[in-house]
């Protein structure tokens, strides 16, 4: 019996290495074969499955796995071969390139995982696709896993996949890092997605607290191969990872067992991780040697600030106005100019605060928003004006069906009415 | 000590559609209930068994492939354990993983020769 008989594994190992086996399998089948990558690389994993107990975990699991994969592929090539024949000239390029299958360079396999970014990112594919994609290629989930992740049926995330693999075939998108502008535009999309993967698990909605720290440490995962491949090595792709890992400090201590968001103000922050608070000073730093200023500064940089806030009160509010002034001028939106309203308020700056919400009240994108009326109700309090504030907060309830900020409002009605 | 044989019988993993979490997790059980028999000192040996396979039969010893003509289930391997009694044995394939996912274990004692 050879191998070292040892029987311990990397948690997670199987599905980071699948991100990557997929990444590789794809360059050699193409993206129009992305289905039968997955199979190939789910045969490794079985076939693993089969040898592995009884002989114990290889030497180097993830080469054994990538090898096994790579090997494969290349029989699944040659069958491929002898059905079309008119391939031949493909088949010799791909064997001069492959045989025999060994490890890839580190470079080329980094390159080859960033290409599978572009793809399950790629333009043409709608937001959630991209995101059940990314997880299904890129992560290593099953199917069951993504949709009990994103709190959707497997039907529904099975269609999202199956409708993002006919785009990419379609729109014959080709594994390659974007080059010029068009890298500049196809990484802001990528980001996005990681970004939007980090809130699926940010927000307090989802009952598994487990999963929630999973999908927020994938999305960090992703983002830091980003960061770490020389042609995406960008201001933006630290500021992300900056402002992950400044949210992350605090996930534990953003909702309660039974799923309350517990507000800023509320929070331990005595609970929030101090190494990742530091992790968030080292990327802001790195990003802060790029030009230009994207919002992930901006709002890494915000978010740092409420990190080392020894309290609420304590928190340089006058810095983070500043931030969001500046962001005003980068990106404009109704939101920023919302939370804009809430840092005044802590600044007792009541009128402008005031100036601000009527301005706002007539914008549409803040028509029925329960976030709108959660500040105004804020605005009223401060003032001691305990009437309107019921007023507004029961506007906000009207306004959301999300159970978290159903509670959240109900919790500060509860307390209003002890003012009465 | 008496010898006896586990012959793992089960569904096909390949048809199961497990992500590779789960199978990862699942070969952890595997590793756990080996290294529960070695720390007994109870495990003798295992092999896995390729799913490819011919059966010969008949006067003329006709060959099919497949190794059952009835079902899908294959043997995927089998160890030799270390057991006082067939009960005994049958308690120790208690830890046998594949249960849930349709597999089944089949506990023969080994003649000593």
């Amino acid at each position: 019996m050879h191998g070292s008989n040892s029987h311990t594994l990397v948690d997670h190992l199987f599905r980071y290495e699948a991100g990557k086996m997929v990444a590789v399998l794809v360059r050699m089948l193409g993206v129009g074969h992305l289905e039968e990558a997955e199979d190939l690389v789910h045969e490794a994993f079985y076939q693993a499955l089969h040898t592995w107990p009884y002989n114990g975990v290889p030497v180097e699991p993830a080469a054994w796995l990538m090898q096994v994969a790579k090997r494969r592929a290349v029989d699944w090539i040659r069958k491929k071969q002898v059905r079309d024949a008119h391939q031949s000239r493909l088949i010799k390029s791909l064997h001069t390139q492959v045989p025999p299958p060994g490890p890839s360079l580190p470079d080329e396999l980094h390159d080859q995982q960033l290409q599978l970014f572009f793809a399950t990112c790629h333009p043409s594919l709608t937001g959630e696709d991209q995101i059940a994609l990314t997880l299904k290629i890129a992560s290593g989930f099953g199917i069951h896993e993504i949709a009990s992740a994103l709190l959707t049926q497997e039907e529904t995330i099975r269609k999202r996949i199956y409708r993002a693999r006919k785009a990419l075939q379609e729109n014959q998108v080709v594994m390659a890092i974007p080059t010029g502008k068009e890298l500049t535009s196809r990484l802001q999309v990528v980001l996005k997605v990681f970004y939007l993967l980090f809130n699926e698990g940010y927000q307090a909605s989802h009952p598994d607290w487990v999963i929630r720290q999973e999908l927020c440490a994938e999305a960090m995962r992703l983002t830091h191969l980003v960061w770490e491949h020389p042609r995406t090595r960008r201001g933006e792709s630290a500021a992300l990872m900056a402002l992950m890992s400044y949210h992350a400090s605090r996930l534990s201590s953003r909702s309660t067992e039974d799923q309350v968001l517990i507000l800023l103000a509320d929070q331990d922050r005595k609970s929030w991780s101090q190494t990742l608070i530091r992790q968030g000073h080292y990327f802001l730093h790195q990003a802060m040697n790029f030009k230009p200023i994207s919002v992930y500064h901006l709002e890494a940089a915000i978010s740092g600030q409420h990190c080392i806030a020894p309290s609420l009160a304590e928190t340089d509010w006058s810095r983070i106005l500043h931030l969001y002034e500046v962001m005003e001028e980068v990106q404009p939106s109704p939101v920023l100019r919302l939370n804009k309203v809430v840092v005044l308020l802590q600044m007792d700056r009541h009128q402008e605060a005031h100036r601000m919400l009527t301005l706002l009240e007539v914008e549409p994108a803040m028509h029925q928003h329960h976030y709108y009326y959660a500040v105004k109700a804020e605005y009223h309090q401060s003032l001691s004006e305990y009437e309107s504030a019921r007023m507004a907060l029961e506007q906000a309830l009207l306004c959301t069906s999300h159970p978290s900020s159903t509670r959240l409002y109900i919790e500060k009605l509860k307390r209003l009415n002890s003012f009465r | 000590m008496k010898e006896f044989m586990f012959i793992f019988i089960g569904a096909d993993y390949q048809e199961l559609g497990l992500s590779p979490e789960e199978i990862q997790n699942l070969m952890g059980k595997w590793f756990a209930w080996i290294d529960e028999l070695k720390a007994k000192d109870l495990y003798i040996e295992g092999r896995p068994l390729f799913p490819v396979a011919k059966t010969l039969r008949g006067p003329s010893a006709v060959v099919t492939d497949g190794p059952f003509t009835e079902t899908k289930d294959i043997v995927g391997g089998y160890f030799i354990v270390k057991a006082s009694s067939l009960d005994e044995a049958a308690q120790l394939a208690q830890g046998f993983p594949d249960f849930h996912l349709g597999g089944s274990v089949e506990v023969r004692e080994v003649m000593q020769m």
